[in-house]
């Protein structure tokens, strides 16, 4: 391709940051870079594993002796709920997510992720909720009821202060970010990258990435929708957990652990895939099996949505399910022993060199074996029995999480802080920073197991003497307080090398993934020139990259026309298929978030007025993002690209924003199979479950409003159809009429609702229909707002023959709305037409 | 003087009790409050047990107007059944606050203060004051072989079975054990040489089929075989230890209620209603019904078979059976609010004669 030799490198750069800089001060909110919102998002994720590790040595301070009272039960209750939530959600998944923004544009050869604005979006949503759960901690109404929150203890009754309400709201609130993020990355992955690099020449990082994405992209709306119900059932009463009204407490774990179990994996993954990236580095040879790897990595996404059960089986089920589930969580060591023998493999026939990350992987593989190794005893019913939550269970699971995640991602820490920050950790510190962690990390957990089987229950902030636990839990808080120590050190280490630190040069660790022809720290655009990459190991293959790179020798090195670009690829073959423009910095996310705070927490007090008014705010803000898109004069006005390349994304049907809705529709859908899950299981064994024999609504109204939707659908379809073939005739009238047809269906709904005879606060089915009211109600309107939204955007010229890429977007929203509608209706006849009674 | 404060949560007449600073027997704390939805209960409780003698009672309420005595210094009234019977006055200590159980009889209380642990007695007289941790580990470390030897006989210890399900959970246990400990050694001695050993020059066919060996070997045959042993092992264990329906004979049936804090047991066809404390012959298996009446709890006795959790709603059979007489502790498993950890169960295991004779002397 375009071989532009003798490029002043100097200018390149001055070009570049004019329009990639990063503004400083106040502004700096506004930036979307990846680069930046990574590594906020790390270290915010540092600073909120910082506070639950204290939460963790004042636990295990308050448990060093029996009957102690130093910490009494209120506080050592919202002590563990938000250990546990604080670890998980606001420093596991945040870290490793961060981590994946900052790395996989540099590793696919792209300059940003296709979202930026998203991103950004995300990390403030992620921060602002974080502050709002922690605060609930500084004014001691923290949630008490564990991370897994189980109703009924987390119900109006048994919980009626706001304790329980900060989790369930900050909660939903950072997982939207998770969403987002997901999304993003997904996109990313399949659409960014370098030119030639097809998915078989992946780094093997981006594989774990790409399925942790689509994990959390599926896993999280079950738990999305669970906290949205329990909220509802607080606050408006409508009893979907509640026995006496038809619901099922147990829906609600089922519910948790649908997400939770994928949420361990959506942890281990990146973290694997740290391993898979550094061990073939260290052991100089590239990994024996690549294909293995990707295949057991897909395993174990799949198998990780097969096992949630066996974190329930004292719950009473049927023997059937537990069989099935003890097996399923089994066959989950298979993919996991692939992985493990391919890594032995590597270093068998490597040469391998010793180096501190190398250090912290042993630690991983000792400690996530042994955690493994754990997890399959539990996994055996008759044992699983006595050791179900007790501290057995505890033990196991920081040797999974803190194994599986905590030490792979130290590694990595050590192996990208020369990318961070250009300079070398200390040798000596980092040593120390180790040893100390895993002795003190062994000296917790490992006798932990005896304490759970010696009888010690998980969630008790004091035990008895004459139970023999004082011994083994005197141990583990000794060791808990090494751990701190060498946590310190670790930070010492990283602290001081940014100020003694001896330079690292380019690839200081001899390796062979593209991140590394970026210079070191890394500019906002990585990359001048983005080379072609058809080989899995661009960096030993032509050493000179980074040199080449900087030169401006490789493609997309024009920045005159002033947009951030970066190539949009075949999502396999790598082959190119437009240019992809992105937006830049902003201030639209920052404030997004901020409004959806206030909504959090005016949620919270209780005043609707002002969350209606937040609502309202945030949509007006989302419009206004989606504007500045396209054929904008903020986005891209000017169509014009270099002879020979191919056109803007925003001048085509395929950009990213298609694969963007396509991906959120798929979180959508999950979410929507919650709810039907939700409907069938309190249908099915609920005790008290009553589903009408009479029609609680006027199906023919439904019916009629569901006629309107179709058409409605139908019409667009056929706009985006003649689109296609390059005709725009009529498309503003068009999309007008689309979205008064789409009004008309929204206030039949409305109206077949508020005449229908549901009672949601009386009986479970009702309060599950008018959820999938709701729900509908919710898309409806949504599909309306685009529409008109569109109609406009063609009034003012940014959307037509020429930029017919939004209309496209739109689309697939409308489908999904009219195939929800659909099965619900279906749900909503159900009960009646086995009744007989239509 | 500790403050104790009693608030009516919401119509339910849930009960949160503040205390400030020390752990309260928030049973004692109930009655002694006098609130009415409890005392109404408590009435109901006491009922028919004042017919039947072996209610056991962790307290009396006081009466309107009398001054609250100090807590730790509330006398307990036992009743106690014809077979011993006396009354016994007794302290009670907040500090020992797993309240009803451990005040239940004189017996029990003796075992459970002192005679209980093993290696406690060993770690002596213990001083509560300056640098305890150091002392206690002082103190300890010449009985820390003991202590992995011999530490499993705690009161509540699941590895110190006393009960058929209960021993073939612990033979599983030690099994899996062994067989994990090999398994991980031998991985980490495998890592660790693969590192250090002196790198030998390959060729790509001789890579592909060390990789073969360790993919098939390692990775899919090793798992494939455990996880088969296992599951050959352990399905028949489990269904085992299940309720299932026994030839010649009908279990024992107990009814035991889950409550913040405290446990229900009621037997059926006797008026028997119990707090705390679970009596049931030895020898013979007990098939325990468990449900809740408010929040999730989990019915655990460790000695004698695994959990079962108690669900509002639903109920759950546990089967129970002991080998010998003797007591047993319980304690709830799942989190189930403020005082989940003072949830104590007592398990009474009589000879059939003496269970027989108990159930009849009511």
């Amino acid at each position: 391709m375009n071989h532009a030799t003798g490029k002043d490198e100097a200018a390149l750069h001055a070009g570049f940051m004019k329009v990639w800089g990063n503004p400083r001060g106040w502004r700096a909110a506004t930036i979307v870079n990846h680069t930046v919102v990574g590594i906020r998002f790390m270290v915010t994720g540092g600073v909120f594993f910082l506070m639950g590790g204290l939460m963790a040595l004042l636990m295990r301070t308050q448990l060093a002796l029996p009957e102690q009272n130093i910490i009494g039960p209120e506080l050592y209750n919202q002590l563990f709920s938000m250990h546990g939530t604080v670890m998980m959600f606001l420093f596991a998944v945040p870290a490793l997510e961060g981590l994946a923004l900052y790395l996989i544009p540099k590793m696919i050869g792209a300059r940003d992720l296709l979202f930026p604005r998203l991103g950004a979006f995300g990390y403030w949503c992620y921060l602002f909720g974080s502050i709002i759960l922690m605060s609930s901690l500084v004014l001691g109404i923290a949630p008490t009821a564990g991370w897994f929150m189980y109703t009924p203890l987390t119900n109006a009754v048994y919980s009626p202060g706001p304790n329980a309400d900060f989790w369930l709201l900050g909660i939903t609130f950072i997982e939207i970010s998770g969403v987002s993020s997901g999304v993003e990355l997904v996109v990313s992955i399949l659409r960014s990258r370098t030119p030639g690099m097809a998915l078989l020449h992946m780094p093997l990082y981006c594989w774990y990435i790409l399925v942790m994405a689509l994990m959390i992209v599926f896993g999280f709306p079950p738990l999305i929708l669970g906290s949205i119900l329990l909220e509802l059932e607080r606050t408006a009463g409508m009893p979907f957990f509640d026995v006496a009204r038809g619901g099922d407490p147990v829906l609600w774990q089922h519910l948790f652990w649908l997400f939770g179990h994928p949420e361990v994996y959506i942890i281990f993954l990146p973290a694997a895939g740290i391993v898979s990236t550094l061990l073939p580095v260290f052991a100089n040879r590239p990994i024996v099996s690549y294909r293995w790897i990707v295949l057991a990595v897909i395993a174990t996404g799949f198998l990780s949505f097969g096992l949630w059960v066996h974190h329930m089986f004292t719950v009473g089920l049927p023997q059937l399910a537990q069989v099935f589930f003890t097996m399923v969580s089994m066959l989950v060591a298979i993919p996991t022993g692939i992985q493990i023998f391919v890594w032995l493999a590597t270093l068998w026939t490597g040469r391998p060199v010793y180096q501190v990350p190398m250090l912290w992987l042993i630690g991983f593989l000792f400690i996530f074996v042994a955690g493994g190794l754990t997890g399959v005893m539990l996994a055996m019913v008759p044992f699983n029995w006595q050791a179900h939550d007790t501290h057995f269970v505890v033990a196991h699971l920081h040797y999974v999480v803190i194994g599986g995640m905590l030490f792979p991602f130290v590694a990595g820490l050590y192996y990208w802080l020369p990318h961070f920050s250009g300079r070398m950790p200390s040798d000596k510190l980092a040593r120390w920073g180790f040893w100390l962690t895993f002795i003190g990390f062994n000296t917790t957990f490992l006798v932990m197991h005896l304490t759970g089987l010696l009888g010690m229950p998980r969630r008790v902030y004091t035990y008895p003497r004459g139970l023999g636990l004082d011994l083994p839990n005197s141990i583990s808080s000794i060791g808990a307080f090494i751990i701190a120590l060498g946590v310190v050190t670790v930070l010492l280490d990283i602290a001081l090398h940014f100020r003694f630190g001896r330079p690292a040069g380019s690839n200081p660790w001899h390796a062979d993934s593209l991140e590394w022809a970026t210079s070191t720290p890394p500019e906002p655009y990585n990359f001048i020139s983005l080379p072609a990459n058809p080989t899995r190991h661009p960096l030993w293959q032509q050493p000179d990259l980074q040199k080449t790179v900087a030169e401006g020798r490789h493609t997309l090195s024009e920045i005159s026309h002033g947009r951030r670009e970066t190539w949009g690829t075949d999502p396999i073959t790598g082959k190119i298929r437009e240019i992809i423009h992105l937006p830049g910095n902003s201030w639209l996310p920052f404030f997004t978030a901020l409004t959806l705070s206030v909504v959090c927490i005016s949620l919270l007090v209780r005043t609707y007025t002002i969350a209606l008014i937040g609502v309202c705010l945030s949509l007006v803000l989302l419009m206004r993002w989606s504007w500045i898109n396209g054929a904008h004069p903020g986005a891209a006005p000017n169509a014009e690209v270099k002879p020979g390349y191919p056109p803007l994304h925003s001048r085509t049907f395929d950009g990213p924003g298609l694969w963007g809705i396509v991906i959120t529709l798929a979180a959508d859908g999950a979410l929507f199979l919650s709810l039907l899950f939700a409907l069938f299981y309190l249908w099915t064994v609920a005790p008290h479950w009553q589903a009408p024999a009479t029609l609680p609504l006027n199906w023919l109204l439904l019916l009629a409003s569901g006629g309107l939707l179709s058409c409605a659908a139908f019409w667009f379809n056929r706009v985006v159809r003649r689109l296609r073939k390059g005709t725009d005739a009529g498309l503003q009238i068009q999309l007008w009429l689309i979205a008064l047809l789409g009004i008309a269906h929204c206030v039949l709904l409305i109206w077949v609702w508020t005449d229908s005879t549901l009672a949601a606060t009386l009986n479970a089915y009702d309060a599950v229909i008018s959820f999938m009211l709701m729900y509908q109600l919710f898309h409806s309107g949504l599909a309306v707002i685009m529409t008109l939204l569109q109609a406009l955007r063609v009034a003012y010229g940014y959307v037509g023959k020429a930029a017919p890429y939004e209309v496209a977007v739109v689309e697939p929203w409308w489908l999904f709305t009219t195939l929800i509608f659909w099965i619900s209706f279906v749900v909503i006849m159900l009960p009646s037409a086995i009744a007989g009674g239509v | 003087m500790r403050l104790l404060k009693l608030k009516r949560r919401n119509d339910r007449s849930k009960l949160t009790i503040k205390s400030y600073g020390t752990p309260v027997n928030h049973l004692s704390a109930m009655q002694a409050g006098g609130e009415n939805r409890y005392r109404r209960k408590q009435r109901e409780i006491q009922k028919p047990g004042l017919k039947a003698a072996a209610v056991i009672k962790t307290q009396q309420p006081v009466e309107r107007g009398q001054p609250q005595p100090h807590h730790s210094q509330q006398r307990m009234t036992l009743r106690e059944g014809p077979a011993n019977a006396r009354r016994k006055e007794q302290f009670y200590s907040p500090l020992k606050a797993y309240p009803p159980a451990g005040q239940t009889t004189n017996a029990f209380r003796n075992t459970a203060d002192n005679g209980f642990s093993r290696h406690d007695r060993s770690v002596a007289p213990r001083m509560r004051n300056a640098l305890p941790v150091i002392r206690h580990l002082a103190s300890a470390a010449p009985i820390l072989i003991l202590f992995f030897l011999g530490g499993c006989n705690g009161p509540q210890s699941a590895l110190n079975p006393a009960g058929p399900s209960a021993l073939a959970a612990s033979r599983l246990w030690w099994g899996m054990l062994s067989v994990s400990t090999l398994i991980l050694l031998l991985l980490v001695a495998l890592w660790l040489y693969a590192m250090w050993r002196k790198p030998k020059t390959l060729t790509v066919e001789e890579i592909r089929r060390i990789n073969q060996r360790w993919i098939i070997g390692g990775a899919l045959a090793l798992p494939i075989v455990i996880i088969a042993v296992l599951l050959s092992f352990g399905i028949p264990m489990g269904y085992r230890m299940l309720p299932l329906p026994l030839a010649g004979q009908k279990p024992l049936k107990i009814l035991v209620t889950g409550r913040q804090w405290w446990w229900e047991i009621r037997y059926p066809g006797t008026d028997i209603v119990a707090v705390n404390e679970l009596h049931m012959p030895a020898g013979v298996p007990v098939d325990v019904h468990v449900t809740s009446d408010d929040v999730i709890h989990s019915f655990w006795v460790p000695r004698l078979a695994g959990k079962i959790d108690m669900i509002p709603g639903r109920t759950n059979i546990l089967r129970l059976e002991a080998d010998a007489p003797g007591q047993f502790r319980g304690q709830c498993a799942e989190f189930c609010g403020l005082w989940h950890a003072h949830m104590v169960l007592m398990v009474k295991v009589q000879t059939q004669e003496d269970f027989k004779a108990w159930l009849e002397s009511r």
